[in-house]
């Protein structure tokens, strides 16, 4: 009798001992899947601010374009110092769009200084459309900013840390311009 | 004939009067009242065919005279001409003088029962007004009290020349029913017959002189009475818009506005107060809706308007709320629909269940808190939905924090934005519940309430204009 019922307790403690190890296992994949879906979207959203930035360019460039007897020589090769390409950091992504920023200012302010060009129906036109590139990147970085937050807030709170770590989820840097940095792209032109 | 064209002239004249004093009176009736009376039948109208009828009546009553040779010769020598003489010969050879008269004093029967009618409309209108708290002031009492004076004196007149008529159709009933004159109808019908051309005369300056009394009192009460509901949303719109706008109390949304799905489509759409404009280069719309599927329809339940509490429209299974369309600038092709958990389990369920939807989440953990966000694309989301645009949300969102039906919907299809807020009370009712004895300070809080509504549009357009950059 008292054989038996250590069996069935070992048995038993075996079977715990399963359900345990289980339940960890799918926790750990099920968190692991949600990080990682987190992370898609945060690469999305990165990706989305690819997207913006290049627009802006185009439509930057083709603002050069127009004014181009308007200013020196100096200054329209700004925008061909401004190098966008694939896979670029968060870091790099700030510092193209910030370049872009004083960009579309130093044209603007070529527009305020040959009033011809200002009511040029193009330079207009090319104006709205730089305004909706500049709305449309602020999109995408308060959308990537939003998913970095929500991403960033799981993998450090407990026990999602303990997954995180073990599966190698790094928390990511937000999209943020500085207000510093703008400057001192102004002081330059 | 010259009698005929006299009575036919003064009678138009008379019915024109009829009318103008009956929308006097239906202008006079307060303007919150307005959609109601329209609702009532228009007394002016009764007292028109009435005034009609008793004309028809007195002409045929002469003519019977004329064919029945009743009067000899005193009605024949000023009545008869050879205008007369053909048609005098067709009734004489086709009709009897019993059947005609029969006809004449049915036709006046009815005359006499539609004014009647009228006069009761008119008083049952100034009844409910007086019940629904009608404001007047003290210039417009006086103005009244002599309108009724005037109405007294046209009145008298109006039966005066009513007995006239009467006099002459009781001698032919009683000639025609005894095959002999009545000696007294024939005395009456004879004085009548000398005096008629004096007393119609008479009858038609006196009756011209208060028409002109009335005309000139009318013209000018219009001048300081209290402009009509429609007057006063039009002048606050036209502010607001400029001239491209307008009102209509029973227009619809010029395009599907359930293509958003930001609400589901019920089976009944009933809708008031249409008003579309322009602002700062935006066009709208707005609607206040009453949406009900017809397996929850109470017929005896018709007045939708006047449901003030939200636990009326619960039992009904209902929506009520306002409407606001909004013709973006910024163009996009995806979707997205913005609804606050405390709408029905039903509404928050029936997004989770359309594939093209997905949840996205703003950076505002307070708004994600409040509203449930789903969109095709994220990024639609983000662009239209500028941090200002959060925050005038939450701010519309405050403002039903004590109503328990109070939602918002914020839905995006189209370049179009729908926002609809269901549980506030409806755009311009409370006008109808505003109660002054000044006149000027009921027309200022009137305007006040207009503008506090349309104020909801105009917050809401602007922060559409904020730029898309972190508070």
């Amino acid at each position: 009798m008292l054989k038996t019922i250590d069996y069935l307790s070992s048995i038993s403690g075996i079977a715990v001992a399963i359900i345990v190890f289980f339940s960890i296992l799918v926790y750990f994949i099920s968190t692991g899947n949600t990080l990682a879906r987190l992370l898609v979207k945060v690469q999305e959203a990165s990706s989305g601010i690819d997207v913006a930035l290049s627009k802006r360019y185009g439509v930057l460039k083709k603002m050069f374009d127009a004014s181009k007897g308007y200013m020196e020589y100096e200054k329209f090769m700004i925008l061909e110092s401004i190098k966008l390409r694939n896979n670029m950091t968060i870091v790099e992504k700030k510092r193209v769009a910030s370049e872009m920023e004083s960009a579309a200012m130093m044209i603007n302010s070529v527009g305020e200084a040959y009033p011809q060009l200002a009511s040029s129906a193009v330079f207009v036109n090319l104006q709205k459309s730089i305004a909706d590139t500049e709305e449309h990147l602020q999109a995408a970085r308060r959308l990537y900013n939003s998913n970095v937050s929500i991403y960033n807030q799981k993998i450090v709170s407990f026990p999602t840390s303990i997954v995180a770590t073990l599966r190698g989820f790094k928390t990511q840097d937000m999209f943020t311009i500085d207000a510093a940095q703008r400057d001192d792209f102004d002081m330059n032109f | 004939m010259e009698i005929i064209f006299i009575i036919c002239l003064n009678k138009v004249t008379q019915c024109k009067t009829l009318r103008e004093e009956a929308t006097i009176k239906n202008q006079h009736n307060s303007w919150q009242q307005q959609t109601e009376t329209k609702k009532a039948k228009n007394p002016s109208n009764s007292g028109c065919l009435g005034m009609f009828l008793l004309f028809i009546t007195q002409v045929i009553l002469l003519y019977i005279c004329i064919i029945s040779g009743i009067g000899n010769t005193a009605y024949e020598s000023f009545l008869l001409s050879s205008h007369l003489d053909s048609l005098g010969t067709y009734l004489e050879s086709s009709v009897t003088p019993f059947q005609l008269s029969i006809v004449a004093i049915c036709i006046l029967l009815l005359g006499v029962i539609i004014f009647l009618r009228y006069q009761y409309l008119l008083h049952k209108n100034a009844a409910r007004n007086a019940i629904a708290g009608e404001s007047i002031s003290e210039y417009d009492k006086m103005r009244t009290k002599m309108f009724s004076v005037l109405s007294l004196i046209k009145r008298i007149l109006d039966i005066f020349i009513l007995f006239i008529s009467i006099a002459p159709a009781y001698f032919v009933l009683y000639t025609v029913v005894y095959n002999q004159p009545s000696s007294k109808g024939l005395v009456a019908a004879t004085i009548i017959s000398f005096s008629a051309y004096a007393i119609f005369f008479l009858w038609l300056v006196v009756r011209g002189i208060v028409s002109i009394i009335e005309a000139t009192l009318a013209a000018n009460w219009k001048k300081n009475q209290r402009p009509t509901k429609e007057q006063i949303i039009l002048s606050e719109l036209g502010k607001m818009c400029g001239e491209n706008c307008g009102y209509d109390p029973s227009g619809r949304f010029s395009a599907d506005p359930f293509e958003s799905k930001v609400i589901r489509q019920y089976d009944r759409f009933i809708s008031n107060d249409y008003i579309y404009g322009s602002y700062r280069g935006l066009s709208f719309e707005q609607l206040d809706v009453f949406l009900q599927d017809n397996k929850d329809f109470n017929p005896n339940l018709k007045n939708y308007y006047t449901f003030a509490s939200s636990d009326a429209i619960k039992k009904m299974n209902a929506f009520k709320g306002r409407w606001i369309i909004v013709h973006q600038l910024k163009t996009s092709s995806g979707r997205f629909c913005i609804i606050s958990k405390n709408a029905s389990d039903e509404e928050l369920e029936r997004f989770k269940i359309i594939p093209s939807l997905t949840e996205v989440f703003l950076e505002d953990g307070e708004f994600n808190r409040h509203f449930l966000i789903y969109a095709e694309n994220p990024h639609d989301v983000f662009y239209i939905m500028t941090p200002q645009l959060i925050e005038r949300l939450k701010t519309f969102s405050d403002m039903g924090t004590r109503q328990k039906d109070f939602s918002i919907r914020l839905g995006f299809y189209h370049n179009r934005i729908h926002l609809i807020i269901s549980g506030l009370v409806d755009a311009f009712e409370q006008l109808y519940g505003a109660q002054s004895q000044d006149l000027s300070a009921t027309e200022e809080s009137a305007r006040n309430i207009v503008r506090r509504d349309l104020n909801l549009i105009t917050d809401f357009i602007d922060s559409l204009f904020a730029p898309n950059e972190s508070l």
